[in-house]
């Protein structure tokens, strides 16, 4: 199974990185094929707005810099793992960013999911979607809605399953390890 | 409440530029009306701010000076565009010189006007971190059918967002927050569900022809 984990922990909270190295740890145990992007080490610019990856090369962003080749490994995998300091129940902007310019995995054809109107699929399989939290103490409502919003972010992108995972900078490597086991284990993930 | 020493901060949080969006659309309409009654405004345009130390130096001067910070965006992934959020961290971190309000509308291509609520507990999660007073958010569906034109050009389509609109600066001036009755006008559908799905899929059609591109559209260029 390949797993990509797109590294979302900014400049500022690099002391965190230690949790990507967690998450790659028990993806690798859980018989996962690992890579791990640090988006703040890759040039990646904002998206514009311009639709370009649904009307004019769809599937593809107009931009042609290093969100392009992520975006192509994203659907190319089993499982995507969002990892981000929780920022304000968000992601990160540095994960928001590429992101923003993954849209083009999906069609811009509307249809209708639980009586909801959201965009068509382009592919037929759309990865697992499992995003990992690293909230500040006291972990409070951001938690709650950083849940909500990989949730719906599970809908609009298709994901197979997806599961959310928070973790709060106090705990111990083991508590993390034991928290993003379970998460896996919803997503029918193994070891 | 005396109105008279009153600024706002319009933020606008669409990537395109300077009147293309009908996010600046919406924010412009609640700064004209809050003008009107003595207020002093300032926009600022986020995605260009962020693009050089002075824009975001500005940007945080104009966030620490204004009584009233509006947030005006589209929805994107459910949450807000990077840009916005790169904008979000920076105010939390720099801290503000004065306690103000923040108040947010977000506009969504999709019919239903409650795929913002995530976004809008986004914002309103924001405010208590950089510790501003959260004075409400509107979420607009179907933004699609507006355009960047000045809202009482776009005709009887505006009228409820307008309408909205109006509550909403009426309780902002009064230092209340937005009322739940603007935030069910401007949830309104515009048009039905079905016709606007249409008018959408339909529009993309002639979008991507206009590219040559039609016969492309369900392309899967990453396909393993």
């Amino acid at each position: 199974m390949k797993a990509i984990v797109l590294n979302g922990i900014g400049q500022a909270d690099r002391n965190l990185d230690y949790v990507g190295e967690i998450a790659a740890d028990e993806l690798r145990g859980h018989g996962c094929k690992v890579e791990s992007t640090i988006l703040r080490d890759l040039a990646i610019a904002p998206c514009m707005g311009c639709f370009g990856c649904w009307v004019q090369t769809p599937g593809v962003c107009l931009i042609d810099d290093a969100a392009r080749e992520v975006t192509r490994k994203m659907i190319q995998s089993h499982l995507v793992v969002y990892l981000t300091p929780i920022t304000f129940g968000s992601y990160s902007s540095d994960l928001k960013k590429v992101l923003d310019r993954s849209i083009g995995l999906i069609s811009p054809f509307f249809t209708r999911i639980n009586g909801e109107v959201h965009h068509r699929k382009r592919y037929a399989q759309a990865p697992k979607l499992l995003g990992v939290g690293i909230a500040h103490k006291p972990v409070g409502e951001g938690a709650r809605i950083f849940e909500a919003l990989i949730a719906r972010n599970a809908i609009n992108m298709h994901n197979k399953a997806h599961a959310a995972c928070v973790v709060s900078e106090d705990q111990s490597a083991t508590e993390m390890h034991d928290l993003m086991r379970a998460a896996l284990h919803k997503l029918g993930i193994m070891s | 409440m005396s109105t008279e020493d009153q600024r706002v901060l319009l933020l606008v949080g669409s990537p395109k530029a300077p009147g293309r969006s009908v996010s600046e659309a919406l924010g412009c309409y609640v700064i004209e009306k809050l003008e009107a009654r003595g207020w002093s405004s300032r926009t600022i345009f986020i995605r260009a701010s962020l693009q050089s130390d002075g824009g975001q130096s500005t940007l945080l001067n104009a966030a620490s000076d204004a009584d009233l910070i509006l947030l005006s965006f589209p929805l994107y992934l459910d949450s807000l565009p990077a840009p916005v959020i790169r904008a979000m961290e920076l105010i939390a971190e720099h801290g503000l010189r004065k306690n103000a309000r923040f108040a947010a509308i977000v506009n969504c291509g999709f019919p239903e006007a409650r795929h913002n609520s995530v976004a809008l507990d986004i914002c309103r999660r924001f405010a208590d971190a950089a510790g501003l007073e959260w004075a409400g958010g509107l979420a607009l569906g179907m933004g699609g059918a507006l355009s960047s034109k000045h809202l009482q050009d776009q005709g009887p389509m505006a009228g409820k967002i307008i309408e909205s609109l109006e509550l909403a600066v009426d309780a902002l001036v009064e230092g209340e927050s937005i009322p739940d009755e603007a935030v069910r006008r401007m949830a309104r559908p515009i048009i039905p569900a079905v016709m606007y799905t249409a008018i959408g899929n339909f529009g993309w059609r002639r979008q991507a022809k206009r590219y040559g591109a039609k016969g492309k559209l369900n392309d899967r260029p990453y396909q393993p």
